[in-house]
């Protein structure tokens, strides 16, 4: 009796779960809301070459890049139902492009491409350099960095393995009598893409300089490394007057590469140096 | 704590120093021994979860129990151990012994109570609650096939690639038509949940209904394919015993 009373419990329990987990879209054409995407031509400037790319950016501020002058109107459309990464909000979509300029967005890279072993390796390294220096402009970081600084540059994304939509950038600046800590936070809300929206510096304490400059013999014999995939690279940079360093280094990819550790423990460390600081975490709410 | 529970012990202020001296001990050596597995998993430095500095922190179930049986054992063993001690019949191997008896117990409790903090700081993060790995989003073919959502729409992705992940709706073996023409497309283990549905401009679809294990559509005209988005926990079905144990930057 008492087996037969789970049992029609379990049935029950199974039937309300499947209603609930199911959900359903009917096709009407006046039904379908539209989910916009704004495009622009960009060009991105290196030291060897002008490489053409589209920015499109949809209203709550996601933004991707595609290779070449795309014009999404000849691609075909598309339709939606539910939700993605991309298209957060569940509904059902007709997927419309509109130009937000016929402008050609011109972005500088501001960091060294370097030779890879085949094509499909470069285009990685140049989208992942394009969305960074992308940022860095936005958020006013627009030094390339100089043989003659001494300097330590961190650009994180807060998003490991999505679409990001928020970023820290925090750049270390030694002097002669003292070391400076800078933080640039960069957001994108909407279809004007990444702003600034939080920028501070201070000195740092006897304390933080010392653990970080313990950490960095740590960091000196190792030669630039890139880790890029899976997920979304975190970018550190030094340079001490004499040598240049860059590392472009993703979460996902730091499992079981002992050798890049103590990159990934300085650049955390800045991480919560800059959060001890200025308060900046990735938690950031809109 | 400890010199409370052997109240009945304790015939001198001399006794009371030591039954706290080995509560307070094996607090701290069992707290610290449990942060410091904690974050060596979390590939951070063992001294550094010790000491608290340590910018990593490991997360999810598993490594919540790792980390909390050896903190268990550790200040159990000590507890047992230095409890014997304090009576003066006991010799080495009592002592021993009830270290190891008091050891085994700390580091089941231990265990479990870790492995649930550390599977509700998962949950908190938006991430697995068993191995703490990070959700992300995909695309999907019926086979299992996927790829990130992020690397589809990607300068690097070909169109070529792209169309690839498109589910075909005729010889596909995991989509069947029913003779009222609705199309069920069988979701794939190797993803948590199908939340989204593309489909070309020109084709219609009525009664689209995206479940669990299953994605239904009647199509009004000829279809030809779809492209399933959703997501998955990262090393979601687990392949590997490294696959259990995932770690989040502390401060973000």
């Amino acid at each position: 009796m008492a087996t037969k009373i789970l049992l029609k419990m379990r049935k029950l329990l199974f039937l309300i779960c499947t209603i609930i987990s199911t959900v359903v879209y009917s096709q009407k054409p006046d039904s379908l809301e539209l989910f916009l995407t704004e495009f622009q031509k960009v060009a991105f400037v290196t030291s060897d070459s002008i490489y053409k790319f589209t920015r499109f950016i949809t209203a709550d501020g996601k933004f991707y890049f595609r290779e070449g002058f795309v014009d999404p109107y000849l691609t075909g459309g598309e339709l939606f139902f539910g939700s993605s990464d991309l298209v957060q909000k569940t509904g059902e979509y007709k997927l419309t492009f509109k130009s937000g300029s016929d402008h050609i967005d011109t972005i500088n890279n501001y960091f060294p491409v370097r030779q890879t072993k085949n094509n499909q390796d470069l285009l990685i390294n140049i989208s992942d350099e394009l969305g960074y220096s992308y940022i860095l402009r936005q958020v006013g970081e627009t030094d390339k960095i100089n043989l003659a600084d001494n300097i330590i540059r961190v650009l994180y994304p807060c998003e490991e393995l999505n679409y990001c939509t928020l970023y820290h950038v925090f750049t270390i600046r030694f002097f002669a009598d003292s070391v400076k800590l800078y933080s640039h936070t960069g957001r994108s809300i909407d279809f004007n893409g990444i702003q600034l929206i939080q920028t501070d510096s201070c000195l740092l304490k006897k304390r933080d300089i010392e653990s970080i400059m313990k950490q960095m013999t740590k960091v000196k014999p190792i030669p630039d490394m890139e880790c890029r995939r899976p997920g979304n690279p975190w970018v550190f940079e030094y340079n001490n007057g004499t040598e240049y360093k860059h590392f472009a280094i993703s979460n996902y990819c730091l499992r079981g590469q002992k050798d890049l550790r103590p990159v990934a423990t300085l650049c955390y460390l800045i991480l919560g140096i800059g959060n001890k600081y200025f308060d900046t975490n990735c938690s950031l709410s809109p | 704590m400890n010199a409370a529970t052997h109240a009945g012990n304790i015939n001198s202020f001399g006794q009371f120093a030591g039954y706290y001296g080995i509560g307070a001990a094996a607090g701290a050596v069992g707290a610290g021994v449990g942060l410091g597995v904690s974050s060596a998993l979390a590939r951070g430095s063992f001294l550094g979860g010790v000491m608290g500095t340590s910018s990593v922190v490991s997360t999810g179930f598993a490594s919540g129990f790792v980390s909390g049986a050896a903190g268990g054992f550790s200040g159990g063993f000590i507890n047992g151990f230095g409890n014997a001690a304090m009576n003066s019949d006991n010799d080495f191997s009592d002592m021993l012994s009830a270290g190891f008896d008091s050891g085994w117990k700390g580091g089941l409790f231990g265990g479990v109570s870790g492995g649930i903090a550390g599977g509700i700081d998962a949950v908190r993060h938006d991430r697995n609650f068993w191995t703490g790995s990070g959700k992300q989003g995909v695309v999907v073919k019926t086979n299992g096939e996927l790829i990130g959502e992020q690397d589809y729409n990607a300068p690097y992705t070909t169109p070529q690639t792209r169309d690839y992940y498109n589910t075909q709706l005729s010889d596909n073996g995991s989509v069947t038509t029913a003779s009222n023409g609705q199309i069920t497309i069988k979701i794939p283990n190797s993803v948590d949940r199908i939340t989204g549905m593309a489909a070309p401009d020109n084709t219609f679809f009525t009664n689209v209904n995206i479940g669990r294990n299953a994605l239904t559509i009647t199509p009004l005209d000829q279809a030809s394919y779809v492209i399933m988005h959703g997501w998955r926990y990262y090393s979601n079905p687990v392949t590997s015993f490294k696959d259990l144990f995932y770690w989040r930057p502390r401060f973000f």
